[in-house]
């Protein structure tokens, strides 16, 4: 999943964006409204953390830019600004949900998780996949209760897949949500990737779970 | 104990009238006394006067009361005395009233011929007054008579007079031992008892009492009722004073049904409670801007704290959170230091009457000494022009604060490769110091805002961590204690300017 964070305060977007890296997300950062702005059309950004009080474009203006977009992304607000007026304008604005500084990494986890889940109409936090099961608070995939280990670049491609089930997927996207950065992605690089989870999904289902759409890209079904 | 302003103004109204009608009182009972006494008085010369007129002497000079009618004054109905003696000019009584009772009458002779009044005991231990006169008879006798068919037609007083003061022959001192000698003169007391005048002074003097004491009571009270409804829109505003600010600091004292001579203390006390809820605002926004000021901070830390507990890490990665970690605590210290020298410039708004003599270029340089390094990285051109000598009555701790705060934002905010200018000259009372960088940020219509607090021409905070947005606020109050001047002149991609106009010393600076 690809987070865009837009935080002026440089110590803190270093450490949040580490945090979400760590745990698997694709992060891209932004220090000013201007550069938040053209993040958003660099790529497909899943959740946009964004601070009000910005250089530039405020987080207001950044916010009408997002909504201005087709299939906007979430937005997650996280400001000092604590008041009830504050938490409505934000909110009125069209931010999906309000974070108040300071707050525990933990808590900032879960509402992403819980923005993700509203961005891909998923309404649990286990996704049924024939027979595997995967956990999207723990980050895990699971068969009849025994792990399927996987690498976190494998994790992140099954877990966009899985949230995307049955959508026709391209190579791009699942560069841009899983990867992303700057740098263009080898024409084979997602292939080889799809190849080695597919090696290992495949065997522990013991069913083929990702078909090939010649040309189109790669979607996630029990069926062919 | 807090004393009712209704009974002190009650109880100074009560003895404000007791005290005139007390005045009063004393004055009319002495007045009516004076009349009832000279009344009396002027009763007894006029049975005096009567009684002469009632004489009879003999030739073998043996004297008599006629009792006829015909002597008797039918206007005034006047009586003979009931108490008299005559004597000769010598001392020997001639004759005394049978009422008496043989005792005697005071002798003495009057100094004048107008008569003299005394004090007499009368039989019984009966205080009276005895009015004692020279007269005369023969001619004067004649005269008398005379005067006294005439008073038939005169007032009983004018008849009176004519008596004592016609009748006897005016004399002088010198002469009376002549008069004494003289056997046609001779001396007559008449005696009245005092018991109904002193009874009708003692019944004024009761009445005025009684009297002045009810109209000093119900005075007391009239006035304390009219206090109450007096001071009752006074216990209104007191109830609309208690309504205002319980909910909403916004509220005033409505001046509705409030009267003229109230409504100037309600108008000064709507002034206080605006003057109260501006306090109250900025001090609630100052409290949210601290709250808010710190929280980006403080997530900082939690969040890089978090972030390193939770996985094991290598050292070097250790060693570089905690630096990170240590870079926001310090900006955090720079904020929180910035604002105590703010709350302790603002609570200490004067300095101290002492005069300074602080060397405000050398202080300065001092600071471009230090700073050259900074200046060098980011290629700014320093144009100083400072003059040697000026001294300014400013402690050296608060002018120090005032010039790195104005510094540090120039060479903050300057454009890279840009310039810093600093301009000094003096006139009679100031040092004046301009203090300038290229590459402003802030419009012409933003300058005045740059003394507010947690303002920034930038709104965020970006990389230049050390920056509180408190600097230039604290430059204010510090030039507000030290009765200097600040302003500020900018113009967007032009020179931010900032002019201190530092008090100048009046002492002579040490020699050597």
């Amino acid at each position: 999943m690809r987070i865009l964070l837009v935080e002026d305060f440089r110590p803190l977007r270093n450490s949040i964006a580490q945090a979400l890296r760590e745990v698997g997300y694709v992060v891209d950062e932004a220090g000013d409204g201007r550069a938040a702005i053209w993040s958003l059309g660099n790529g497909q950004i899943d959740v946009v953390v964004l601070d009000v009080m910005l250089p530039g474009n405020s987080g207001f203006d950044v916010l009408k830019a997002i909504r201005a977009k087709p299939n906007p992304p979430t937005v997650l607000m996280c400001t000092a600004k604590d008041t009830v007026d504050d938490r409505v304008t934000g909110l009125d604005a069209g931010a999906d949900d309000y974070l108040v500084k300071p707050f525990a990494l933990e808590e900032l986890m879960a509402r992403l998780r819980a923005l993700i889940r509203r961005r891909y109409c998923v309404g649990s936090t286990i996704l049924q996949i024939g027979p595997l099961a995967l956990d999207l608070n723990a980050r895990r995939i699971y068969r009849n209760n025994s792990e399927v280990l996987l690498s976190a670049s494998e994790y992140a491609i099954f877990e966009y897949l899985a949230m995307r089930k049955g959508q026709v997927v391209s190579r791009s996207d699942i560069w841009d949500h899983t990867h992303g950065g700057d740098s263009v992605p080898e024409s084979n690089v997602v292939d080889v990737f799809i190849g080695l989870l597919r090696r290992k999904i495949d065997a522990a289902a013991g069913c083929r779970l990702i078909h090939t759409r010649r040309g189109l890209g790669y979607v996630m079904a029990e069926t062919e | 104990m807090r004393q009712s302003l209704r009974i002190q103004l009650a109880l100074s109204c009560a003895v404000g009238i007791a005290i005139l009608l007390t005045v009063l009182g004393y004055s009319l009972y002495f007045s009516l006394s004076e009349a009832f006494t000279s009344h009396f008085e002027f009763s007894l010369r006029s049975r005096t006067a009567l009684l002469i007129s009632a004489l009879d002497w003999d030739p073998h000079n043996v004297v008599h009361v006629r009792s006829d009618s015909a002597i008797r004054d039918r206007r005034s109905l006047l009586a003979l005395p009931r108490y008299y003696e005559i004597w000769t000019m010598h001392g020997q009584p001639l004759l005394i009233s049978p009422s008496l009772n043989h005792q005697s009458l005071p002798f003495f002779l009057p100094a004048a011929s107008a008569g003299r009044f005394a004090q007499v005991r009368l039989p019984g231990q009966k205080s009276a007054q005895a009015f004692v006169i020279r007269a005369a008879r023969g001619n004067g006798e004649g005269t008398e008579q005379r005067e006294h068919q005439r008073g038939h037609h005169d007032p009983p007083s004018a008849s009176a007079k004519n008596h004592a003061s016609v009748q006897v022959p005016k004399a002088r001192p010198d002469k009376i031992k002549s008069v004494a000698a003289d056997p046609r003169h001779f001396i007559v007391s008449v005696a009245r008892p005092t018991g109904e005048l002193d009874a009708s002074l003692d019944s004024l003097q009761w009445s005025l009492i009684i009297a002045f004491s009810a109209a000093t009571l119900l005075s007391a009270f009239i006035i304390w009722w009219l206090l109450g409804c007096g001071l009752h829109p006074v216990g209104t505003i007191a109830e609309e004073i208690t309504r205002v600010g319980i909910e909403d600091m916004t509220d005033r004292v409505s001046l509705r049904d409030v009267p003229i001579e109230l409504a100037p203390i309600v108008h000064r006390l709507n002034q206080l409670l605006k003057r109260i809820e501006d306090a109250m605002r900025r001090e609630k926004a100052m409290t949210a801007d601290i709250a808010h000021e710190l929280r980006t901070p403080l997530a900082s830390m939690r969040a890089s704290a978090e972030l390193a507990l939770s996985r094991p890490r290598d050292p070097v990665e250790y060693q570089r959170m905690i630096r990170d970690f240590l870079a926001v605590e310090l900006n955090m210290q720079h904020m929180v230091e910035n604002f105590l020298i703010l709350s302790r410039l603002e609570a200490k708004p004067s300095a101290a009457k002492k005069e300074y003599q602080s060397d405000v270029a050398e202080m300065i340089q001092r600071y471009i000494a230090d700073a050259r390094v900074q200046l060098q990285e980011r290629e700014i051109h320093l144009h100083s022009h400072l003059m040697t000598g000026p001294l300014v009555n400013a402690p050296e701790d608060l002018l120090r604060i005032v010039l790195r705060n104005v510094l540090e934002n120039a060479i903050s905010y300057v454009n890279f490769g840009g310039t810093i200018r600093i301009d000094m000259r003096q006139d009679l009372s100031y040092v004046h110091l301009e203090i300038a960088n290229s590459g402003s940020r802030i419009t012409k219509d933003q300058t005045q805002a740059v003394f507010e607090r947690f303002w920034r021409g930038d709104p965020a905070r970006s990389d230049l961590v050390e920056h509180s947005g408190l600097g230039l606020a604290i430059v204010h109050q510090a030039m507000d204690n030290l009765k200097g001047k600040v302003k500020v002149e900018s113009e967007l991609g032009g020179w931010f300017a900032i002019g201190l106009f530092l008090p100048i010393s009046r002492s002579v600076p040490p020699s050597g």
